[in-house]
């Protein structure tokens, strides 16, 4: 008998969780735990049966073993192979809004000099075309996107004639805070098939307190008329939004989910506060511990749980992403969370200027004055100098886990990913320290969460992250009255 | 296959044609067995004559004389074939879609409840399918063949022959081709076979998630890592695969690990079906040592189904009745089991369910003991 290779962490009880390379995992006391390290083959026994069938261990079938675990792994890993899939365009970095949190430190709107011009534009969409992608992507980014609403408008009709050409799979999203919504564009959104992306804070009290506009008036009562309208024309799903997390929020989450389900959301994605833009200079304030959000997160997590067993279909689009890595062999394409990391490979933006960056998070500290991760500039710069440059090899070189400091042991490598540009902030290196990354703790903690209420194995909490996670509903998925 | 027992006259070697029913004595072909109530005094050029009455001494027409009731469940356009001690075997059922092609009685493996007989000598029958295959009336009609053994690959040419018959013949024909998958294991077969008919669905049974256990079962050492890359060489071609599990005394505790095995694994598998044994042929033979009830495993095979259908993975049951399954199970029940071979026992009369159960198997030695009316 030999092992294969695997990780494993010691779970609170003096229990152990055990993950294969290819992310299967399994729940081990410390018996058979040292059963499994001590390769003593009993050829009968059911623990030798488990592991073998979960290729943790192999015999003289070492040879399908590895075919297997390398299939899964390649399956796992298949976002590789398309390259950049998300291309974000900042068509302007002015803002009606100046959220507490912003960060992208947005800029006022009478400065006008911030907007993308059709010449930058033009060459951003001949640029984005060059990806071999087979589906493209393009968001619209602020900024307050709409604010340069004549350019985003250029870009959809330039994209879709290239397309015709180019035949990829082409899908358009805005991301904006909806108060410049009117007619025009939704009619417009509608023909072209363009999606909206928001935020939503919660309650009034809590959305205009972080979201606020700079003419004084409510962001929030324009959002939710806004919001409405945008499903009238195009469907209750046109539109999803987004929960950045403050101080304020942490006490108050039960309440902001329940305004996502009032006003008609399927899910929330709790997003915690990163250190960019305006969330750093406004730390005090609005800031709080990694160890808090993950507290609120968990605490978070159980009452959707609950609202969903009492029929309530709600999700949390982070967990079901996570799940979804932990229960299925197959792969999933989140920028932000990948190894190697996505940042360019899977995902870039385009500022306004003409500047390409391989994350949103490089685009958001060149805004603070530093601008390591700059690829190249549209105008005077080739696809291949950008994507093939240093900027993108170095990280490439310096964010796949499976060889990362403190990554390279740890039982959820396989579910979880690197972020090179946050390291750098945090460390001032790509590859940074891991035990006291706030994404890390971040991510080890919501991981702890999931892995706990997955071995407690509750029937009814399993069902339902399967439905998550097949995206089918809850009565589905159960065995009864389905 | 369905087979009537019936009075020979005149036969000496066995007779395969078409019936055709009624009392027309012309203009029949060298391909036509006439079947009819009253023997006609002569007939141009017909094989043979299935009647219900007793054919007269000195008429040198071949003939089988069999009972009111065979004689009615015998269709005009089926293909039989009149054997010398005057059994008739039902090749093709021209009113059946479950019609099956058996391409040798040879297999490569032996597994220890194979329902069937096999034999030892690599032997195809190729004659006799092209025989059967040629004679079918309305291929355009047809909807589904199975193809099926012993190992129908063993016999790579013959096979291959009748997938290409099945595709010009039967072009709407969706073909379940039943293999262990081993020979699939060589690419360039694999090759070979899914080139010979796009509309095959490949049938490949897994019985355990460990070469330890399935190869036990199937009495051939290396079978697990054959089969498994035989299916991932289907893979590579995109061919459909259904995933059959036979559950027995030796693997029904190892079902749900085998679930998770599958979706890890093969989460390709258009199907899986997990299915009562047919105590028959080689399993009659050794059914103390496989035998359990159904009634035995049912938590297993709801926590089985209920894993796979979480999962999304389209699972069905074959082969056993509604009264041994949990109700919550009931959804996931077909009626797999051959019109021909399937009974429902004198109990069944009374069971409220019986419309939507798939019955059992004729064929087997040995019933659950909890076979009861709902």
């Amino acid at each position: 008998m030999q092992l294969l290779p695997f990780t494993f962490k010691r779970l609170p009880g003096g229990r152990f969780l055990v993950v294969n390379q290819s992310g299967e995992y399994a729940f081990l006391n410390l018996d058979k735990f040292n059963r499994l390290l001590s390769g003593k083959r009993d050829v009968m026994s059911d623990d030798y049966l488990d592991f073998k069938a979960k290729h943790l261990v192999a015999s003289d079938d070492a040879d399908l073993a590895i075919e297997l675990l390398a299939t899964k792994l390649r399956t796992r890993k298949a976002y590789l192979t398309s390259f950049t899939t998300l291309h974000m365009m900042v068509v302007t970095a002015r803002c009606n809004c100046f959220c507490d949190y912003c960060h992208a430190s947005s800029l006022d709107p009478e400065k006008r000099d911030v907007d993308m011009t059709w010449e930058i534009a033009r060459k951003t969409v001949d640029m984005i075309f060059q990806s071999p992608a087979p589906s493209i992507k393009i968001e619209f980014q602020g900024g307050e996107p709409l604010l340069n609403w004549d350019i985003v408008k250029e870009s959809v009709l330039y994209a879709k004639h290239v397309n015709r050409y180019a035949k990829r799979e082409l899908d358009f999203v805005i991301c904006t805070n909806m108060v410049l919504v009117n007619d025009e564009v939704i009619e417009f959104c509608k023909k072209h098939g363009v999606m909206f992306s928001t935020s939503l804070d919660g309650p009034k009290d809590l959305h205009d307190s972080h979201r606020k506009s700079r003419d004084g008036t409510s962001s929030y009562e324009r959002f939710e008329h806004n919001l409405a309208l945008v499903r009238q024309r195009m469907g209750q799903n046109a539109c999803g939004a987004l929960l950045t997390v403050t101080k304020d929020h942490l006490p108050r989450l039960r309440e902001v989910i329940d305004h996502y389900i009032e006003l008609g959301f399927s899910g929330v994605f709790l997003r915690a506060l990163n250190p960019y833009g305006y969330a750093v200079t406004n730390f005090n304030s609005i800031g709080y511990s990694t160890g808090q959000f993950v507290s609120a997160f968990k605490d978070s997590l159980d009452y959707i749980i609950r609202l969903n067993l009492e029929g309530k279909p709600f999700i949390e689009y982070y967990t079901a992403l996570l799940l979804q890595r932990i229960l299925t062999p197959f792969s999933t394409g989140f920028v932000d969370l990948q190894s190697l990391s996505g940042a360019g490979i899977s995902g870039v933006i385009y500022d306004y200027n003409g500047e390409v960056y391989p994350a949103d998070e490089a685009r958001m500290l060149s805004r603070m004055g530093d601008k390591k991760f700059l690829m190249g500039h549209v105008l005077t710069h080739s696809y291949e100098y950008m994507f093939n440059g240093s900027v993108i090899r170095d990280l490439v070189h310096n964010s796949c886990v499976e060889v990362m400091p403190g990554c390279a042991t740890c039982a959820y490598q396989l579910y979880c990913g690197s972020d090179p540009i946050r390291y750098y902030v945090e460390t001032g290196d790509t590859v940074g320290r891991r035990p006291d990354s706030g994404f890390c703790i971040k991510n080890r903690g919501i991981f702890d969460y999931l892995f706990e209420l997955i071995e407690q194995g509750d029937e009814d909490i399993l069902n339902l992250f399967w439905s998550w996670v097949t995206r089918r509903s809850l009565g589905d998925v159960r065995l009864e009255n389905s | 296959m369905k087979t009537v027992k019936g009075a020979p006259r005149n036969i000496s070697t066995p007779i395969i044609g078409r019936i055709k029913k009624g009392d027309t004595s012309l203009s029949l072909g060298k391909d036509i067995i006439l079947a009819t109530p009253n023997v006609p005094r002569w007939t141009f050029g017909t094989l043979a004559v299935v009647t219900t009455q007793d054919t007269k001494k000195g008429n040198s027409l071949a003939s089988v004389s069999v009972t009111e009731e065979d004689f009615h469940s015998l269709n005009e356009g089926d293909v039989i074939r009149i054997n010398p001690n005057g059994s008739i075997e039902v090749m093709w059922e021209s009113t059946s879609q479950q019609n099956a092609i058996f391409v040798t009685d040879f297999c490569n493996s032996a597994c220890i409840m194979c329902p069937q007989k096999t034999s030892d000598k690599l032997k195809s029958y190729s004659e006799l399918n092209k025989r059967i295959l040629s004679l079918v009336q309305n291929g355009e009609t047809v909807e589904h063949i199975g193809i099926t053994g012993g190992e129908p690959t063993v016999c790579l040419d013959s096979l291959i022959e009748i997938l290409s018959t099945c595709k010009s013949k039967f072009p709407k024909a969706a073909i379940s081709l039943l293999t262990n998958g081993k020979s699939l294991s060589d690419f360039a077969v694999a090759r070979r076979i899914v080139d010979a008919n796009p509309n095959t669905t490949y049938c490949v049974p897994i019985y355990a998630p460990t070469d330890v256990d399935h190869d036990a079962i199937v009495g051939v050492p290396g079978s697990f890592q054959q089969t498994i890359t035989g299916l991932y060489n289907l893979a590579r071609f995109m061919r459909p695969v259904e995933i059959r599990i036979v559950l027995i005394k030796q693997n029904y505790q190892r079902l749900e690990a085998l679930a998770e095995f599958i979706y890890r694994n093969m989460p390709f598998a258009i199907h899986i079906a997990i299915m009562g044994m047919e105590t028959s042929g080689i399993a009659g033979d050794n059914l103390d040592s496989v035998w359990v009830d159904p009634k035995d495993y049912q938590q297993e095979l709801q926590k089985g189904v209920a894993e796979l259908h979480r999962r999304n993975m389209n699972v069905s049951i074959y082969n056993l009745p509604h009264c041994l399954l949990p109700k919550a199970l009931w959804k996931f029940a077909r009626s797999s089991i051959s019109g021909w071979k399937k009974v429902y026992l004198s109990q069944c009369e009374n069971c409220c369910v019986k419309e939507d159960c798939g019955g059992t198997f004729a064929t087997s030695v040995r019933q659950s003991s909890y076979i009861t009316p709902v």
